[in-house]
């Protein structure tokens, strides 16, 4: 009888994982050919494959291939990063706070890059000088200062007290928003313009060059934290009974923070802020196989990527040739997604 | 295995532990007696390593924050009241987490949390989420847990401790002789623990020593029969209290008689 119920047991909780998994990869490979093969200078799937061998697609001229190769493949690869990372900062922050709610734009990081890549393009305009070029590097330090602001904050007596931590996360997100909105006033039209664009993200300005730029930020953030999934798992029963199985708590939630702020601020900076993925694909994740995160983290991560790359597609074809921002996307399919997913089950949290 | 001299612990300059000593050593199943407030979770917070103190708190004769994390993780595992999971964890999963100071494959854990499900009477709720069950069933899910922590009854080398606040408050009759009868299994293999309780029979029947504090201070502390007498008692709990024999097994029996505070 022991064994039988042994046996059972950890196939099928593997197998549920798999299933899911498989499922969005599935999604993620059609989803590719899709963002691929579509779009507004040329619709054919092959377009998704013509660009590995031009030599035998000879129906495509040369600008479709160098369209393909060089808007639509870096774009493809921008969306891919960002579904990993947005998911995996925002399952990781929740699991920082203890708190499905969490996110890492409740902490005050994505806004404290956006603060201060926006005053960057405001005052471009003024001093006339090119804030697109240094617009990833002032995001990267607004994510930066903001963590370490919140984090110095949050920390009492050696101790990172989580309440202080959203408490703080509160005022900060309050206090960006209102000096965006005082910032516009001084920019000029073409300015507000970018940073109304910016401000609700897109994953337009994709190009290879800041993609290898970003990379090795969102490299570490993304090695890191799936790293320490185990002890970040431990801190969902809560930090002391994690210090009792052998965490240090304090050192871990100090990663979790950098690490969290450095795939944030890279995400910010390539993209603009993109609402409700870290907030809503955890959740996803967790209804489907529970809050483990050694199940839950890399299903989620996949997810992430899904709604990256549907949600990107979505804004590029809605008013085409016209662009909607993804933000507007990621809102309109996250939030009734988000209120049906809280009526409908409460599994994965309570 | 633990000792601890003259430890103070205040909160908000308001002590809640006045230089107060003790130990648990090898085979002793020390009973943490107290009314209410006492400082019972305070004392075992702190033998934890949760609160600032002024003192000495020893574990296997070394300061407890001299001992590497993990490794310490394997030697005392700790269970506290109001063992609230935001997250939805299965059984399985909670149990698991015990495993997380060893090394070993899936396999391997998974036979682990069988094994201690089924101490506690599990077997059968593995894939049962914890909130759904009762509060009484989820106790028994955290006892499991820190008997998977210290890798309970099997051959070891080194001692060890087990620190729990109240683990019987919730349980039945049956779950609370057998969550007891599991301890004192642990502790008569060269193991150790204290546990604080409010149930003096049962502590009675089961610890081998006993702790009393009162007034921030240790009443009285040593074998179980010699503590629990009615001076003690009725200094402790300020009410009128009896101690007789018990008539199947050699402990001391508490009666408490109808009281009149009003």
């Amino acid at each position: 009888m022991n064994t039988l119920t042994l046996s059972r047991f950890t196939p099928i909780t593997l197998s549920q994982t798999h299933k899911w998994m498989l499922l969005a990869s599935v999604c993620i490979f059609a989803l590719a050919l899709l963002s691929i093969g579509y779009g507004p200078a040329g619709w054919d799937w092959r377009l998704a494959i013509a660009w590995l061998a031009p030599e035998y697609f000879n129906q495509f001229d040369a600008l479709q291939i160098n369209v393909v190769m060089q808007i639509r493949l870096p774009r493809f690869v921008l969306a891919v990063l960002v579904g990993l990372i947005l998911a995996q900062t925002g399952a990781a922050t929740q699991a920082l706070c203890r708190n499905p709610l969490a996110d890492p734009s409740i902490i005050g990081i994505s806004a404290g890059a956006a603060m201060v890549a926006v005053a960057f393009i405001a005052l471009s305009a003024q001093f006339n000088f090119n804030a697109q070029l240094y617009l990833p590097y002032a995001s990267f330090l607004g994510a930066l200062g903001v963590t370490s602001l919140v984090y110095f904050i949050a920390k009492q007596q050696g101790q990172i007290n989580i309440t202080t931590l959203i408490l703080v996360g509160v005022a900060i997100n309050a206090l960006a928003f209102a000096i965006i909105g005082l910032l516009s006033f001084f920019a000029d039209d073409s300015a507000l313009r970018l940073i109304n664009y910016w401000t609700m993200g897109s994953l337009g300005g994709a190009s290879w060059s800041t993609i290898i730029q970003a990379a090795p930020l969102l490299l570490i953030s993304l090695i890191g934290l799936w790293r320490l999934k185990e002890p970040m798992n431990l801190l969902l029963i809560g930090e002391s009974q994690a210090q009792y199985l052998g965490v240090d708590t304090n050192k871990l939630k100090l990663y979790v923070i950098i690490l969290v702020a450095l795939g944030v601020g890279a995400v910010v900076a390539l993209t603009g802020l993109i609402g409700f993925v870290g907030l809503v694909v955890p959740h996803i994740a967790r209804l489907m196989v529970g809050p483990h995160l050694r199940n839950m983290l890399p299903l989620c991560m996949l997810i992430g990527v899904v709604v990256l790359l549907l949600s990107d597609w979505l804004a590029r074809i809605v008013i085409m040739p016209a662009e909607l921002p993804i933000g507007i996307i990621t809102a309109l399919l996250g939030a009734p997604l988000f209120i049906y997913l809280i009526v409908k089950n409460k599994r994965g949290w309570s | 295995m633990i000792t601890f001299n003259n430890l103070s612990v205040g909160f908000d300059n308001h002590n809640v532990l006045n230089t107060i000593s003790g130990s648990a050593k090898q085979g002793q199943l020390v009973a943490l007696l107290g009314e209410n407030g006492a400082g019972k979770s305070t004392l075992l917070h702190t033998l934890a390593g949760m609160h600032s103190f002024t003192g000495s708190v020893l574990f296997n004769t070394k300061p407890l924050a001299s001992h590497a994390k993990k490794r310490l993780a394997t030697q005392r595992a700790v269970m506290m009241q109001a063992n609230h999971v935001g997250f939805d964890f299965t059984v399985f999963e909670l149990i698991a987490m015990g495993r997380y100071p060893y090394v070993e494959s899936l396999k391997m854990q998974s036979e682990k949390v069988h094994k201690y499900a089924a101490i506690m009477d599990l077997s059968h709720y593995l894939t049962r989420r914890v909130s759904a069950l009762s509060g009484g069933e989820q106790q028994r899910v955290h006892m499991a847990r820190t008997l998977a922590q210290l890798n309970a009854f099997t051959q070891s080398a080194e001692p060890k401790l087990m620190l729990l606040d109240e683990p019987t408050s919730a349980l039945d009759m049956r779950h609370q002789h057998a969550l007891l009868s599991c301890i004192k299994t642990f502790v008569e293999q060269g193991n150790s623990a204290i546990i604080a309780i409010h149930d003096l029979n049962l502590a009675s029947l089961y610890a081998t020593d006993a702790i009393l504090l009162h007034n921030k201070k240790v009443l009285q502390s040593g074998p179980i029969n010699t503590v629990l007498t009615e001076q003690n008692l009725q200094q402790m709990y300020a009410m009128k209290l009896h101690v007789n024999p018990h008539p199947y097994n050699d402990a001391p029996m508490v009666f408490s008689q109808r009281q009149e505070f009003l």
